[in-house]
């Protein structure tokens, strides 16, 4: 009897944990309590607060259980992630989301975009030069796109074993955006400059917003071939959206498919973050890197806003150089939240789109251009 | 060399996006592509922004059907029975384009009307048939 | 551009008035351009004209959020529409570009102060015309005491 219950006890998850699996599951609970309690992303910090605990039960390894084993369902559904499919279906759902009208308004807010990206490759160098293997600090990089399914699509490539702490980093500081953005942006800019009231926007045609994501596409995918997959969905996903005869599909597109796609992609990306994986100095290292790219990122933007202002006659309020960071709209609604605390009547909002939906493009190639670099290398 | 490779795409997109409006116009237009090479000096019309009144239905243009939208954003956070004047400062401090001359286009097509008590009311069909047209 | 003399008689408040009355008062009037988003008056300030509408619109402000919208030829703005003993009590503000012919605020209270057919005809007429502009802007009993305006 005594023996039956010793072997009944040694096949549970109690007699198997280790202190890595309780630390694992507090911070999956912990997720979800920000998820839903505090509505910091919910739709993306739930999957992955409970993935993080599906993934930190402990199993008997060889039933096909775990994630990482190869006959169980988990591991199929993290074929997506490792192979690079949900990443490119969560693009196509935002690209039939996204109104590209305010870019096309004043197309030179694009720049501030590209502005923001330098925190990737910035990051890059001081994780090369922090003894980070050359495609681990691409994959750290890309953390300060703030663009979870560009992260998550360049490190199932370049570094399949730091998407635990990548995609948790990266998800992180998208949440945090509010709180990381605003000091930095105050800093970076004086009172004169947060008050400066944007032109308004022209009057953008429909053809325009037809023609656009065809001309994106075939413009930047020629210029860098390996953004691809992700650019081409965010324009396939677009030309859906503005070609009115395909509405029915670009309603599937930002509804059924970006869900399904996030709900696999969550779950399965918390379900790889195990301890032993999560829990190391390297995983410290890339959370301090990551919050590094990501205020970079920021001030590269806000401070290319100063310089263009040098030489522009119409200009630009500084804020707006926050938002090339691509956390879509949360940047954005952080430019308008700082905007308005200097003057409650300067609606920011709608200009800071323009360099946000630019921020998702520019993102997108950067993560091209750093895949193409590091395959070449490896 | 990565982040010039973003910057150039980016640059070249806008650069290319900032022209899409013109060309896109020329191909809407072609007597402009004619104009070009016109020797003789044609009067230019100036463009203004009256209304033609067609079936008691005001025509806008596509940029005073936008601020109408504005304003019917403004009158949403009224009472239903408003005052102008109150609409005409909102209207101000939410920096919309010639809110002055806006407003009264508003008047005349009789989106807004008075209800001959002092204050003023929103006919949000009348909007509605008239920024559809 | 009409003169005057066209804006007077389309007038519902003068449109009644002999030739002679009419030749009186004309010389009195002066033009003004009305120019988009330019302030006539301003409540609280001292009244020094009142003012016929020649074309254009003007939005007149007056207390407790009430306002009334005027753009017909001939459209008078004065007494009750304007001020209360010697001050403005309405802040009109040009909705569109026009023309107005203004009148010195004493001129016209001497003139309709006077003991004649005319001034009693302007007096009705105006009545009438606030009756029907805007009513809830009549806040006097008596009527026969302009010197109030």
């Amino acid at each position: 009897m005594d023996t039956l219950f010793l072997e009944f006890f040694q096949n549970t998850g109690f007699y198997l944990c280790d202190y890595r699996n309780i630390i694992m599951i507090i911070i999956g609970l912990g997720f979800i309590y920000l998820g839903i309690a505090k509505d910091y992303e919910p739709l993306l910090l739930v999957p992955i607060g409970f993935g993080m605990l599906m993934g930190n039960i402990p199993i008997f390894k060889g039933l096909g259980l775990g994630i990482y084993e190869s006959n169980s369902v988990l591991h199929y559904l993290y074929f997506g992630v490792t192979q690079g499919i949900y990443p490119p279906l969560v693009f196509l759902g935002i690209g039939a989301m996204t109104d590209f009208s305010t870019l096309l308004a004043r197309p030179i807010l694009m720049l501030l975009g590209a502005a923001a990206q330098t925190g990737i490759f910035i990051t890059f160098l001081g994780a090369l030069a922090l003894g980070f293997l050359p495609n681990e600090a691409a994959s750290i990089g890309i953390i300060g796109g703030a663009d979870g399914p560009t992260a998550i699509f360049l490190t199932a490539k370049l570094a399949p074993h730091l998407i635990g702490p990548i995609a948790v980093a990266a998800y992180s500081y998208m949440a945090l955006v509010p709180v990381i953005q605003p000091p930095i942006m105050r800093l970076l800019t004086s009172r004169k400059e947060r008050l400066i009231r944007m032109e308004e926007p022209r009057e953008v045609s429909k053809r325009e917003k037809m023609i656009f994501p065809i001309v994106a596409f075939l413009l930047c995918c020629f210029l860098a071939p390996a953004a691809l997959p992700l650019l081409g969905m965010l324009c396939f996903g677009n030309v859906l959206k503005e070609a009115v005869v395909t509405e029915r599909l670009a309603v599937t597109a930002r509804t059924s498919i970006i869900d399904i796609a996030t709900i696999l992609l969550g779950v399965t990306v918390g379900a790889s973050t195990q301890g032993d994986v999560f829990l190391t100095s390297k995983s410290v290292g890339i959370f301090i890197l990551g919050a590094v790219s990501f205020c970079i990122a920021t001030a590269c933007g806000v401070l290319f806003a100063k310089f263009m202002n040098l030489f522009l006659k119409s200009k630009i309020n500084p804020l707006l150089g926050a938002a090339g960071v691509s956390a879509v709209p949360d940047s954005a609604r952080v430019v308008q939240t700082v905007g308005q605390q200097e003057d409650p009547t300067n609606f920011l909002l709608m200009h800071a789109m323009a360099p946000n939906v630019s921020g998702v493009i520019g993102s997108a190639i950067a993560a091209g251009v750093l895949w193409s670099l590091m395959a070449k290398a490896m | 060399m990565g982040i010039t490779i973003v910057f150039s795409g980016l640059v070249l997109l806008s650069f290319v996006i900032a022209q899409l409006h013109k060309g896109l116009d020329l191909y809407e237009n072609p007597r402009k592509i004619k104009g070009w090479f016109s020797l003789k000096k044609k009067p230019v019309k100036k463009l203004d922004n009256s209304l033609e009144v067609k079936e008691m239905l005001l025509v806008l243009t596509e940029e005073q059907k936008e601020i109408a939208k504005q304003f019917a954003l403004l009158v949403s956070t009224l009472e239903d029975h408003f005052s102008l004047p109150r609409l005409l400062e909102l209207a101000r401090i939410s920096g919309v384009k010639n809110f002055h001359s806006n407003l009264n286009i508003l008047l005349k097509s009789d989106i807004l009307f008075p209800d001959k008590e002092g204050f003023f009311c929103w006919d949000q069909d009348l909007y509605i048939e008239t920024i559809s047209n | 551009m009409a003169s005057i003399s066209d804006v007077l008689k389309k007038s519902t408040i003068f449109n009644s008035l002999e030739e002679i009355d009419l030749q009186r008062i004309i010389p009195l009037f002066e033009r003004r351009g009305l120019y988009t988003g330019d302030v006539l008056s301003t409540a609280g300030n001292t009244a020094q004209y009142f003012f016929i509408l020649e074309r254009g619109a003007l939005l007149l402000a007056m207390e407790d959020g009430k306002s009334v919208v005027l753009a017909t030829l001939g459209d008078f703005i004065a007494m009750e529409l304007l001020s209360d003993r010697g001050r403005y009590k309405t802040t009109m503000t040009v909705l569109e570009d026009g023309m107005v012919f203004s009148i010195p605020r004493l001129s016209f209270l001497d003139i309709i102060q006077e003991d004649t057919p005319g001034a009693a005809a302007i007096m009705q007429a105006w009545q009438g015309y606030l009756d029907q502009t805007a009513p809830f802007a009549k806040n006097i009993a008596d009527i026969d005491v302009p010197a109030i305006f």
